[in-house]
């Protein structure tokens, strides 16, 4: 059953097919979320309320073949509120609490070197570059994959990748 | 070793990591979603034509 099939059997409330559906896509899903916020804690709390939305607003999913196109969407939508959330809580003077700093609440990885280069991912790209670099080498997809979820064209996809390798590899002093 | 090799060799280590480290962190949340939270039905297609026609 391909990922259109599954939406339409999760707005039906089948929650075989919802899990299905989250074992194919939550480490894309948590890619794309964690390129935009940058922090591993609020990136695991914004995927919980992902695929709480996918649960009960799968029959507003119209089928037009991009079902990763619309959870993108959702994520997206719930990220802003997260920014937002964040900047009231900042000019609440309460943004102590939030913990920021990017690598101040990273959670310790076993493997040093893979942190260095993911933090390094998140810290000196920018948000699209890091997006097409977690979805294609954390995730997976295919350049034309993302280029379709994205609503990119895909040379557009190819030259973000190949520039922000390029910059990583620079920051890395691998180059 | 070739620059063309290397380079492409650079490239999947880099890719290798990054996939690794996302590995690690991604969380499994699927047994905290409250699945007993009520679907919004979309509306049959008859009733949502009804609804957009305008009122005379």
């Amino acid at each position: 059953m391909n990922q259109e099939e599954l939406l339409k059997m999760v707005s039906l409330g089948d929650k075989e097919a919802f899990h299905q559906l989250y074992q194919e896509t939550d480490k894309t899903v948590y890619s794309f979320i964690l390129s935009i916020l940058k922090n591993p804690q609020d990136a695991e709390e914004v995927m919980q309320e992902t695929y709480m939305k996918i649960w009960t607003g799968a029959a507003s999913y119209k089928p037009q073949g991009k079902p990763l196109a619309w959870i993108f969407t959702i994520a997206r939508n719930l990220c802003y509120m997260k920014f937002r959330d964040q900047k009231r809580m900042a000019d609440m003077g309460l943004d102590e609490l939030s913990g920021e700093e990017l690598g101040a609440d990273f959670p310790p990885l076993e493997n040093l070197a893979d942190a260095i280069v993911l933090q390094a991912a998140l810290e000196i790209l920018k948000e699209d570059e890091r997006q097409v670099v977690l979805l294609h080498a954390a995730s997976g997809l295919k350049h034309r994959e993302i280029a379709a979820a994205l609503g990119m064209p895909l040379a557009t996809v190819l030259s973000k990748y190949n520039r922000a390798i390029k910059k990583l590899k620079q920051h890395l002093g691998e180059e | 070793m070739p620059d063309t090799d290397r380079i492409k060799q650079n490239t999947r280590q880099l890719e290798q990591r990054i996939k690794s480290a996302v590995d690690a962190l991604t969380p499994d949340v699927f047994d905290r979603l409250d699945l007993s939270v009520r679907q919004v039905q979309r509306p049959p297609a008859a009733q949502l034509s009804r609804e957009a026609r305008p009122e005379i």
